[in-house]
C-alpha cells in the first residue's frame, strides 16, 4: 500500500502562546487585586491632610465616610458643617441639627445611632479637607462621641515627617 | 521559470488564536485602567473618645479610673493671623501657623513639639501609656491639618491615647 505522508508544518506566523500566558496570568492578577466600582462615599474635591503614621484598614465594610468642609459663617449661629455621605448609593447632604418644619432633630446622631445599633463593630471614616477649621469638625466628633462609634481621621500618604 | 514550492500548500496546526488574542488584550487593558489599587487614603486610627461637655461628653463606665490627662493647647500664630487678614479668603489658610502650648511651654514647629513629648513619654509620671491620655485642646480656628500634625507628634513620642476637646475661644 502506498503511504502520503503527513506534510511538514509550516509556521507562517508568531508562536502567541507565551504571549497568552502571560496575558491570562495578568488578567487574573488584575480581576483579583484590583478593585471596580468600589465607592466608599469620599469626595474627590477633599484634600485631606497628610500624615506618616497612618494605617491602611483592612475591612471597610463597616465604616461610613463622612466629608467635611467649612460651612457658612453665620456670625451667632453654632457652626454647621457641610457633611456628606453615601447613603443608598448616592452621596447626601446630612446635618448636625436641623429644624425643618419646627420640629429640631439631630439627623447625623440619628444615623450614627441607627448603624451602631445593628451593627457593634460600626465605624466613621472623618475625610475632612486640610483646611477645614476645628469648630466644624469638634461637632462631628461630639456626635459620634455621643452615639458610642469609633472614628478614624482619613489622610494622605506623606512619606516625611512634618519639620 | 517554473518557481519551487509556488504551489505548496500550507497547514496550520490549531485554532486561530488572534480574536482570543484581541479579546484579552481588551480586557486587559480595560482593568488596567479602570481598577484602583493599594488605596492612596490611610488611617489614624483614634483610640479615646471626644471630650466635650454636656450632650457630647462618653457615658462613664462603672469602676471608671481617670486617665492622667497632658494637655496641648492650640491656637492660631497672631503674626499669621494678622498676615491671613490681609489675604483673601482663599489664600488665608497657607500662611496660618499654629502654635502649641505644652506643660507652660509654647511650641511652634512640630519637631519642638515632638521632642518635649518624647521627653514627657519617659517621665515616670506618664509610663503608663495605657493610663495616659493626650487632649488636644484646640481653638475654634485651627485648622484641620495642623491638628493631625499635633495628633502625629503625640502618637509618634508613644502615646496611645490622643482624644480632643470642645474648642476653647
Amino acid at each position: 500500500m502506498r503511504r502520503n505522508p503527513m506534510p511538514p508544518i509550516r509556521e507562517g506566523t508568531v508562536n502567541v502562546t507565551p504571549l497568552i500566558d502571560i496575558v491570562m496570568c495578568m488578567i487574573i492578577f488584575f480581576m483579583l487585586v484590583a478593585r471596580i466600582g468600589v465607592d466608599t462615599g469620599g469626595d474627590a474635591d477633599i484634600t485631606v491632610p497628610a500624615s506618616f503614621l497612618g494605617v491602611d484598614l483592612k475591612d471597610m465594610g463597616n465604616t461610613l465616610t463622612l466629608n467635611i468642609t467649612n460651612g457658612p459663617n453665620i456670625v451667632g449661629n453654632e457652626a454647621q458643617p457641610l457633611i456628606t455621605c453615601l447613603l443608598n448609593g448616592k452621596r447626601q447632604e446630612i446635618k448636625i441639627r436641623s429644624d425643618a418644619g419646627g420640629r429640631v432633630t439631630t439627623p447625623l446622631y440619628d444615623l450614627l445611632k441607627h448603624f451602631k445599633d445593628t451593627n457593634p463593630d460600626f465605624k466613621v471614616i472623618l475625610r475632612a479637607d486640610e483646611d477645614t477649621e476645628y469648630r466644624f469638625v469638634e461637632p462631628v466628633l461630639a456626635e459620634c462621641t455621643r452615639a458610642g462609634v469609633n472614628y478614624d481621621f482619613a489622610t494622605q500618604r506623606g512619606e516625611t515627617e512634618p519639620q | 521559470m517554473k518557481l519551487r514550492g509556488a504551489h505548496r500548500i500550507q497547514y496550520n496546526s490549531g485554532p486561530n488564536m488572534t480574536p482570543l488574542v484581541d479579546v484579552v488584550m481588551v480586557i486587559l487593558i480595560f482593568l488596567m485602567l479602570v481598577g484602583s489599587f493599594g488605596s492612596a487614603e490611610h488611617y489614624l486610627v483614634s483610640k479615646a473618645a471626644f471630650q466635650g461637655g454636656g450632650a457630647g461628653r462618653a457615658p462613664v463606665p462603672p469602676n471608671y479610673v481617670p486617665p492622667v490627662n497632658l494637655v496641648i493647647r492650640v491656637d492660631l500664630d497672631p503674626d499669621s493671623v494678622a498676615a491671613a487678614a490681609a489675604l483673601p479668603p482663599e489664600q488665608a489658610p497657607k500662611v496660618l501657623r499654629y502654635q502649641a502650648t505644652l506643660t507652660n511651654k509654647v511650641y511652634t514647629s512640630y519637631s519642638r513639639l515632638r521632642q518635649r513629648l518624647v521627653e514627657l513619654a519617659a517621665d515616670p509620671h506618664f509610663a503608663d501609656k495605657k493610663n495616659v491620655q493626650v487632649v488636644i485642646d484646640p481653638g475654634y480656628r485651627v485648622l484641620h491639618h495642623q491638628l493631625i500634625d499635633v495628633y502625629q507628634a503625640a502618637l509618634s513620642a508613644g502615646f496611645e491615647k490622643i482624644a480632643f476637646r470642645k474648642a476653647h475661644d
